[in-house]
């Protein structure tokens, strides 16, 4: 179970590295904490940890459930509420994993190189992301299993998509039992 | 047993893929340092292909789409030329992502800035107000380029003038004269009103924050010795390049 | 149908799947916060806080030479100023040599194929030896007096973006990420290969005391490697420093404390780090607001200067320890690709994207000083 568990805990930082490279929130209020090899800057506003840690308490059960299909993170314009990024990270689990008690053949390593390459992509999109003007605001949203009951506190939600968006895959993971591919789209209204 | 292998087999694909997704599109990430970010983004493929072509020693196609728009703009009848010029600059940033002195870009929007100079009907458009804005990032004094789109009456329609020079004036710690041109801006009812607004808003919190730590510095008076150094005469010297 | 319809319209079944959100919004930055990425998008000059410290610095370079065709890319190291005063700059596919005491130009060499083109040049520290790395994967060794190549030494699969002496070894770093150590006297000269980094290594730079050489990539590390290797006979990093989130290619040793080190990150970086690599920790860092492409310490003031690319194109003068700007030195037009320093260390040397060489006479030794020191 520990393995599994492991294999739940990346998106936390994933959404973190997005709220910090992408300037939502400002740099002071990060800290920097070693992992996987990297510097991963994680937030330090007690509000904000507080929000992160519910939500990805609640995805980690679901993941080791194999409930989970995707994880999206949505940054859109207080001003507006229009859309202008979203990253999506969709999950595919092997769902046969879920009761096995053999360990699988990937080793920590090879997943954290993954993890690793996944990140400092993340870190590099500056190249090609418009600038976030205006004041963002960022949501999760996370698609699961049809069947699954709201739990409290929940809500459902809309996919809030882009209407006009240019799109560029990320590198893909694997763990134990899930394999991530991961995209961002942005808007593409002011290109030529 | 079955069921191991078909894991396997599965994790297989996977790496495969990845393999070949890193092939043909991490061109981006292994020359990240060479792209310059853009306001507005980039066309990833226009990118891919512009880092692709820095290796190959022509750029023949580039030189084929220059001279194209070069030739557009000298034989253009149209009733809108400004059309021409903004796809010109607009293709000259997504195709030349390390900037430097082979993309032209200032001199483009020089080029530009002259070809479209008191061309009336275009100054409530936002394209026109955008293309002296960009020219008003590689001068050395942007506040005298913003204060003559003023006096002319370029963009003063347009948020983005006021926003773009209370941005410059906040820098240098003029925040009384940036809350001025906000007024200005808000009472000419520059569109959209409500962007401007709350730009307003947002840079009054950000100075009223900053009078409480006591930080504001009185430079309202240092301005005119900001004022851009100028290129130095070039001595006669050896080419290095005969 | 239908359901095909909605899995390509938004990439999965949306009967099949539910999307939850956690009720409540994650609280907004401060009102008042401004993107701290704007800094990347405008080229316009902001002030800053420079102290006057009494030194007098020219603001403007003291000389101005074209370096036409240049190439505009971060990861090669273009520059390199010998002791014995000669300049080395690489131009596309070509290596010049300039008499910076007679003022006199050498074409050194111009690569065979024209699709190929020198990526690296590095002198050794006599001054009479010039390693050349190329774009096709070369180590080329040149005798300045004979101006012959004496050797060719291929071991990489890729361009050698980065090369640095330590005594008769030239350490290569290729886009690969591997780095190579070659005996100069010997023909089997690849004698070690060192595998710490993912991406192109752009910054290698041997301690000046020759026994570590540190190293930056595009992966955004810093390696420290020891000048031997270890019991199990390979080469281990002795620290890895993973702080900065852009590429590392400013690497430069202190020259008055052999156990500190400077970097400086890329564009979504723009930090200088200081470094004790014995201890492994920061000892300082500073946002200097803009992509980092070199670092040189001075030797006559305790100082450095960085020049810097996206987007102010400029090099900054700083006080160390305290990390103040003594002075920022503005003129390129484009950004600056690589510096490098007289051997009297009195002028640096920029190479920039706007094809041009400037000198700065930033470091000169105040004349009384520099009587007390003769």
């Amino acid at each position: 179970m520990s393995l599994h568990i492991a294999s739940c805990r990346p998106p936390a930082y994933g959404i973190n590295s997005i709220l910090y490279q992408r300037g939502i929130y400002p740099p002071e209020t990060f800290t920097r904490v070693q992992k996987y090899g990297l510097t991963l800057l994680v937030t330090t506003d007690p509000e904000l940890k507080n929000y992160l840690n519910n939500v990805v308490e609640q995805m980690k059960e679901w993941l080791c459930k194999c409930l989970v299909q995707r994880l999206v993170v949505v940054i859109s314009s207080i001003e507006s509420n229009e859309v202008l990024e979203r990253w999506q990270f969709d999950i595919e689990c092997d769902k046969t994993a879920k009761d096995e008690t053999v360990p699988r053949e990937k080793s920590q390593k090879a997943i954290q190189d993954e993890i690793r390459s996944v990140i400092r992509q993340i870190t590099a999109t500056v190249t090609f992301l418009p600038l976030l003007e205006t004041a963002c605001a960022f949501d999760l949203l996370i698609y699961t299993d049809k069947d699954m009951a709201v739990p409290e506190k929940w809500e459902e939600s809309g996919p809030q998509f882009i209407a006009n968006s240019e799109e560029v895959r990320l590198r893909s993971f694997t763990t134990t039992i899930h394999k991530v591919n991961s995209m961002v789209a942005y808007k593409k209204d002011s290109f030529p | 047993m079955y069921r191991y292998l078909t894991v396997f087999a599965l994790n297989a694909e996977f790496k495969g893929e990845a393999v070949m997704s890193q092939d043909c599109n991490d061109e981006w990430e292994l020359s990240k340092e060479n792209v310059q970010p853009l306001k507005q983004g980039r066309v990833m493929s226009t990118l891919q292909e512009a880092l692709a072509q820095q290796e190959a020693s022509t750029h023949t196609a580039v030189q084929l789409k220059k001279q194209e728009f070069e030739s557009e703009i000298r034989f253009y009848s149209g009733d809108d030329p400004l059309d021409v010029w903004d796809r010109y600059i607009k293709w000259t940033e997504q195709t030349f992502p390390q900037g430097g002195k082979e993309s032209n870009l200032s001199a483009v929007l020089e080029r530009a800035v002259r070809a479209l100079n008191e061309e009336k009907r275009y100054y409530k458009d936002p394209r026109y107000l955008n293309l002296w804005l960009k020219f008003g990032n590689c001068c050395n004094e942007p506040l005298d380029l913003y204060s003559y789109l003023h006096s002319q009456e370029i963009g003063t329609t347009l948020a983005l003038l006021y926003i773009t020079w209370a941005e410059e004036l906040e820098a240098r710690g003029s925040f009384k004269k940036a809350d001025l041109i906000f007024q200005e801006g808000l009472n000419r009812k520059a569109e959209p009103l409500d962007k401007l607004q709350s730009h307003h808003r947002q840079f009054q919190t950000r100075v009223s924050r900053q009078t409480l730590l006591g930080l504001e510095e009185d430079t309202d008076e240092r301005d005119t010795s900001l004022l851009g150094t100028e290129e130095p005469q070039r001595s006669s010297l050896a080419d290095l390049k005969g | 149908q239908q359901k095909a319809w909605a899995v390509n319209l938004n990439g999965f079944d949306v009967e099949e799947a539910k999307i939850l959100r956690l009720s409540g919004k994650p609280q907004n930055a401060p009102e008042g916060y401004q993107n701290n990425l704007k800094v990347l998008y405008s080229q316009k000059t902001t002030p800053t806080s420079s102290r006057k410290n009494g030194r007098y610095i020219p603001s403007m370079p003291d000389r101005i030479l074209d370096a036409p065709e240049i190439r505009n890319d971060y990861y090669l190291n273009l520059i390199d100023w010998s002791s014995q005063n000669f300049l080395a700059v690489a131009l596309d596919n070509s290596v010049y040599l300039w008499n910076c005491t007679s003022g006199e130009i050498i074409h050194l060499l111009q690569m065979e194929h024209p699709d190929d083109y020198v990526s690296s040049v590095s002198w050794v520290k006599e001054g009479n030896y010039l390693a050349v790395g190329t774009s096709n994967a070369e180590v080329q060794l040149w005798d300045i007096q004979q101006q012959k190549r004496l050797r060719n030494m291929v071991s990489h699969s890729s361009r050698v973006g980065s090369l640095s002496w330590n005594n008769y070894i030239i350490s290569s770093g290729a886009r690969t990420g591997h780095i190579h150590h070659h005996d100069v006297r010997v023909a089997e000269h690849h004698v070690a290969t060192l595998s710490g980094h993912t991406q192109e290594v752009c910054g290698l730079k041997w301690s000046l005391d020759g026994r570590y050489l540190a190293s930056g990539g595009n992966d955004n590390l810093v390696n420290i490697w020891p000048a031997t290797q270890g019991d199990s006979g390979d080469y281990a990093p002795v620290q890895t420093f993973t702080q900065h989130q852009g590429a590392v290619k400013a690497v430069a040793w202190c020259p008055w404390q052999s156990n500190v080190l400077a970097t400086g990150g890329g564009t979504s970086d723009r930090h200088i780090r200081i470094w004790n690599v014995c201890s492994g920790t920061c000892l300082s860092a500073v946002d200097a607001h803009s992509q980092v492409c070199s670092i040189l310490w001075s030797t006559n003031y305790k100082e450095f200067i960085s020049g810097h690319g996206f987007v102010q194109n400029q090099l900054v003068i700083w006080k160390y320890p305290t990390m103040t700007k003594v002075t920022e030195l503005r003129g390129h037009t484009a950004r600056v690709l690589n510096l490098t320093m007289s051997p009297d260390s009195s002028t640096v040397a920029s190479a920039a994207a706007d094809e041009t060489l400037r000198f700065w006479r930033c470091f000169e030794m105040d004349p009384i000083k520099k009587k007390e020191k003769e």
